[in-house]
Order: structure tokens, then C-alpha cells, then sequence
């Protein structure tokens, strides 16, 4: 396998009005040809810094990184022929020009012969479905439609690599699902495309990126398949529970089990209550009905009350879920 | 490669303008006015019993000072604001991951409204000559000449005030320096003379004095190369000493640029 992109020991320190702000510290990571890779991480880990490094727009302050074989820092031509860049800045068009005349010009800048220019912009714009506003001032499409021409725009030289930050920002979820079926399918699987792919929302990664990396604070804390970074993590599990019997005595003997993290008691009614109960390992669970019986309760009903998703790799590798507290701690660190 | 990206953004450069009508056809319209205020002026003076200025009428004096007057002003501003407005619309970042030479993506965008200063100009001297203006004297060889060792030194302050743009992300002090010192004691619409001695100071300290004057030497009195020597010599003199200055402030902009990277944050 090619290692299309490589990072090694990749890092950015802002200045920011005489404070030092390091955004990304020593990163290590290489992404392989074709791959659908994905850089996840809670706001202000370091995402955006990363691609913009990897895509020439700011000089690393420590480290290295090549992309499609050469250097970001020495040889920012050749990088910038073979990428093309996303951003959620769906603005960033000539509003009065026409979709067609904006990428007129992108593409005499990215070196597309004179004589390709026109079929080459028919084949983006079909792509991304929007041949019928070819001719439509860029000011009057909407944001999603703006945000398929930026899609379409970073592809216009047909670049092996495309880096995506949050391109479905602004997308309702038909369009956003949209995008993504073209990215993995065509670009991808056919094309055969190295997509390296940011968001901070995980339902967007799960089932869409090959391998995935997890950053906070600048720093990796995984990489892997989605599968593989969810058998990194302990079997934890939590249950929600309705049953009979008496709230406090059950409640009682749960909390004296090794394994039970926290017994919360939701609501209670004339016969039944229902508790959430978080478990260390999922296989106390059967300890958990155990004590069900010999109090003489009964078991109405229960289910998996966690989502098996990467929001707990998340919240385990960057040390705990993004509450609105740490986010604001995040906001103040800046 | 060079070539053909010039040329598309002299290309896309026309078409934002054009975009804007209205303002697209004040700035031509706009051209011809003055030519008129310059005649009316003329008229003024001549009924006041003054004739010739420096060797000509000052209908051809203020011609020329007014051509002179857009360069000094686009000189000042094109590159810019051009870049100034990329910037708040975000146009700026996909120009610059494409696989353009970076001083091309920044300076670039201005190359329409550049050409656009050339067409201004001749379409004013065209126009004058038409009302009055007389260029039989001139000596066009030594004018293009001045014309073209001027406007090196004048892009250097251009440069200068796009660098100051990137660094600063907003309006220069390069403009007020053009609209208010530049006009007043180069000579544009009067000769430099008329100021006090202690004055004319400043305006020996600028290019524009002597480019003026060697330009209205070609165009009103047809002087030859070697008469306006001095002056070319001294033109040359701070084009030297600007451009490579500029260049290096552009250079320290870019590199500013990349070490902060906020351009689209406006
Ligand atoms: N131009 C800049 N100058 C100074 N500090 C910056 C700059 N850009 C980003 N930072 C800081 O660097 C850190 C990483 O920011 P970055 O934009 O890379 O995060 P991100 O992972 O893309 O976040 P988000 O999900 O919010 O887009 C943050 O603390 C941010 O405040
Ligand atoms: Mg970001």
C-alpha cells in the first residue's frame, strides 16, 4: 500500500497577540492511496490546522509532512496540483458570476488545458447535480447548492487527493447523504480517490470512513477502523430497566456488585420502576438479574441503553463525553 | 503556464467588473467629466489673462497632470483593494490552493483594473486632444520611456500597500500618503514652483515630481531623452531603492501569512 500522505511529528504553534497557542503537537499518521480517511476530534482539536498545513495554506512549526510525495513545505506547487480543499466556507464564490464562469477560472488556475476547460466543468457539474444551474449567479444558488459547488470546484484538475473540512456543515441530511454516497462511490470506489474527510460529528464517520483518527488537543489518541478502535475499549455497557419488586432494597443490592458503575433511579409508578444501570463490564449484567430474583422482584422489561457508537470511543480516548461545561473550559483556553 | 493564468485573470477580472454596470460606465464617464473640468479651468485662467504653462496651455498641463493623477492613484490602491475584497469574500484561499505561484494569487486579481488604468488614461488624452489639448510637440519616444521607469517606482508602493493589507487586514496609509501628500506637491495640477521653497522640499523627496515633469517635458516640449536624463536618472534612483523594498515587505506579508494563516478571517 502507498502511503499517500505522511505526517511525522507534525506541529503548529499560533502566535496569537504574544501568547503561543500549539494547536497540534507531534503527529505521526499516513494515509493510504484510495483510502476514505477520516479526522474526527471535539471543536478546536486541531482538524482544520492539519489540513490546512497538509494543503499548504500555513507553514508547520515543527516536523514534516508529505502529500502525493512531496514536501508541503518545499514543494507547495506540486502538493496544490494534487489536492483539492473543502472548506465550510460556502461564501466563497464570485456571487455576481455564473457557477460556470467561477469555474472557468478555478480551472485556468489549476492548470486545466484550454481546450478541456468546458467538457471538464460539464463532467463536475453533472456529478454534483447541478448542470441545470450552470448558468445561475453563484449569489442566487443555496447554501447546500453552494456547498456541491465547492465540492465540485476542488475537483475541477480531477486531483488524486481531496481534503474535506465539515463539507456537509450546511447540508440538510437527504443532501449531505447525497454527497456522501458520491464521495465513497465515485470518488473513491471508482476514481480511486484519497478522500481525507473532517467532522466533529460521528453518525457522519461510522459508516462511511475506512480508518478514522481521534484528536484532542492536538494530539492523536487513535487511529483505526471503526471497529477496531471499538475493541480498544472495555465492554462497558448501560441498561435501562423496568421492573417490580421493592426500589430501594434492589437498588441496594446492585450498588454492592463489583462492576456496577451507578444505579439511577428514572421513575417510579404504582408497581414499577425504571432505572438506568452503567456497567464496567457488560457481563455483570447477569449478576444484575441475579439480584432481581432473590429480592423476589420481577424483570418487566429492559434494553441496551448505550449506543454502540463511536461517541463513547470518543469520550474514552479524550477523556470524557463534550459536555457544555468542557466545551466552554475549551472556548476559554483560546 | 504564467501566460495563460494572466490572462485568465485579466479575463475573469473584466467580467466582476463588468458585472457592475453602473460602475463599470462612471469610471469611463467619469474620465470625460474631468477632461471637462480641466477645459472650463483653462478657460478660466486664459480670461484672467494667463497664457502658457510651462511651455504649453494649461488645458495640456492639467491633461497630463490628470492622466498622471489615475497611475498615482491606482498605484496606490488597485493591488489592495483587489486583494481586500478576495478577502471578504473568501475568494481568496481557493485561489491560493491552486496551483498558482502565491505573489501571482495576491497580486493578480488587480491585473484587469491595471489595464483598465492604461485604457482610462489614453481614452483622457484622446479626449483632450480632441477638446484642445496640444500634444504636436510631443516627443512620444522619451514619453513612454518616462512612462514606464515611473510606474516600476510607482508599483512599489502598490506592493507596499498590498503587504500592509495582508499583515494588517485592513485599509493602508499608502492611500491617504497618494490622495493628499501626492497630489499637493508633485505638481499634479499645478507646477511645483508655485509652492514656497520650504515646501518644494517635500516635493523633491517624491518620484511623482519627477516623473510629471519629465513627462510634460516629452509631451508639451518635445524634449529628447537625454534632456529629460536627470530626471530619469533620479526616477531610476528610487525605483532601486522601492521596488526591492517592497518586494521585500510582500515577502515578509507572505511569510506572516503562512505563519498565522488568517487571511479568509477577516
Ligand atoms: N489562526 C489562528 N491563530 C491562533 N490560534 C488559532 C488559529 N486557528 C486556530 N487556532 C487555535 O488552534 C486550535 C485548533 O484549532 P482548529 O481550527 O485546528 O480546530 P478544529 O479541530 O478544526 O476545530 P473545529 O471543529 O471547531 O473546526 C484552537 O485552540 C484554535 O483556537
Ligand atoms: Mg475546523
Amino acid at each position: 500500500m502507498t502511503e499517500i500522505i505522511k505526517a511525522t511529528n507534525l506541529s503548529k504553534t499560533y502566535q496569537s497577540r504574544g501568547k503561543a497557542v500549539t494547536a497540534v503537537s507531534h503527529i505521526n499518521f499516513s494515509v493510504n492511496q484510495g483510502e476514505l480517511f477520516g479526522l474526527f476530534g471535539p471543536n478546536g482539536a486541531g482538524k482544520s490546522t492539519i489540513v490546512r498545513m497538509l494543503t499548504t495554506l500555513l507553514a508547520p512549526t515543527g516536523g514534516t509532512a508529505t502529500v502525493n510525495g512531496f514536501d508541503v513545505v518545499r514543494q507547495e506547487m506540486q502538493v496544490r496540483a494534487s489536492i483539492g480543499l473543502v472548506t465550510a466556507d460556502e461564501r466563497s464564490f464570485y456571487g455576481r458570476l455564473t457557477a460556470r464562469q467561477n469555474l472557468q477560472f478555478y480551472a485556468a488556475m489549476q492548470n486545466v488545458p484550454r481546450g478541456q476547460i468546458p467538457q471538464r466543468i460539464g463532467e463536475v457539474l453533472a456529478l454534483f447535480g447541478l448542470s441545470h444551474k450552470a448558468d445561475a449567479a453563484t449569489q442566487s444558488l443555496s447554501t447546500g447548492q453552494k456547498q456541491r459547488l465547492n465540492i465540485a470546484r476542488a475537483l475541477i484538475h480531477n486531483p488524486p487527493i481531496l481534503f474535506l473540512d465539515e463539507p456537509t456543515k450546511s447540508m440538510d441530511v437527504q443532501t449531505s447523504d447525497f454527497v456522501k454516497a458520491l464521495i465513497r462511490d465515485e470518488l473513491v470506489n471508482q476514481q480511486g480517490k484519497t478522500v481525507v474527510f473532517i467532522s466533529h460529528e460521528l453518525y457522519e464517520m461510522e459508516n462511511f470512513c475506512d480508518r478514522v483518527i481521534i484528536l484532542a488537543n492536538g494530539t492523536v489518541q487513535a487511529v483505526g477502523t471503526p471497529a477496531e478502535l471499538g475493541a480498544l475499549l472495555p465492554r462497558r455497557a448501560l441498561f435501562r430497566l423496568v421492573v417490580e419488586g421493592n426500589p430501594a432494597a434492589l437498588a441496594q443490592g446492585w450498588q454492592a456488585l463489583d462492576g456496577v458503575e451507578s444505579v439511577t433511579e428514572i421513575s417510579r409508578g404504582a408497581t414499577q420502576t425504571t432505572f438506568d444501570i452503567a456497567l464496567a463490564d457488560e457481563r455483570v449484567w447477569f449478576a444484575v438479574l441475579a439480584v432481581i430474583e432473590g429480592g423476589n422482584g420481577r424483570l418487566e422489561s429492559y434494553h441496551r441503553a448505550d449506543d454502540e457508537s463511536l461517541r463513547r470511543i470518543v469520550a474514552h480516548f479524550s477523556g470524557g463525553e463534550l459536555t457544555a461545561e468542557n466545551a466552554e473550559d475549551a472556548e476559554k483556553k483560546r | 503556464m504564467t501566460a495563460a493564468k494572466l490572462l485568465a485573470l485579466i479575463t475573469h477580472n473584466f467580467r466582476l467588473a463588468w458585472a457592475y454596470k453602473l460602475n463599470f460606465v462612471t469610471r469611463y464617464l467619469g474620465m470625460i467629466i474631468s477632461v471637462l473640468l480641466f477645459f472650463f479651468l483653462d478657460q478660466l485662467l486664459q480670461r484672467g489673462g494667463a497664457g502658457q504653462v510651462e511651455g504649453g496651455t494649461y488645458f495640456t498641463f492639467l491633461i497630463i497632470g490628470g492622466a498622471f493623477s489615475k497611475f498615482l492613484e491606482l498605484s496606490s490602491h488597485a493591488f489592495s483593494a483587489n486583494l481586500r475584497e478576495e478577502m471578504l469574500q473568501g475568494t481568496i484561499e481557493p485561489l491560493l490552493v491552486t496551483a498558482t505561484p502565491v505573489t501571482l494569487a495576491l497580486l493578480g486579481p488587480s491585473s484587469w483594473m491595471l489595464l483598465e488604468g492604461v485604457l482610462l488614461v489614453l481614452i483622457q488624452l484622446g479626449v483632450g486632444t480632441a477638446v484642445g489639448a496640444d500634444f504636436s510637440q510631443a516627443n512620444w519616444g522619451t514619453a513612454v520611456l518616462v512612462l514606464l521607469v515611473s510606474l516600476s517606482s510607482l508599483i512599489s508602493y502598490g506592493i507596499f500597500s498590498a503587504a500592509f493589507v495582508i499583515v494588517f487586514k485592513r485599509g493602508d496609509p499608502m492611500n491617504w500618503f497618494i490622495n493628499s501628500v501626492a497630489y499637493v506637491f508633485s505638481g499634479v495640477f499645478f507646477p511645483v514652483e508655485l509652492l514656497p521653497a520650504w515646501l518644494r522640499i517635500i516635493s523633491y523627496a517624491l518620484p511623482f515630481t519627477y516623473a510629471l515633469r519629465a513627462l510634460r517635458g516629452a509631451l508639451m516640449r518635445g524634449e529628447t531623452i537625454a534632456e529629460v536624463g536627470g530626471d530619469l536618472l533620479v526616477l531610476g534612483g528610487f525605483t532601486a531603492v522601492l521596488l526591492p523594498l517592497s518586494l521585500f515587505a510582500l515577502r515578509y506579508a507572505i511569510r506572516h501569512l503562512k505563519q498565522t494563516g488568517e487571511l479568509a478571517h477577516y
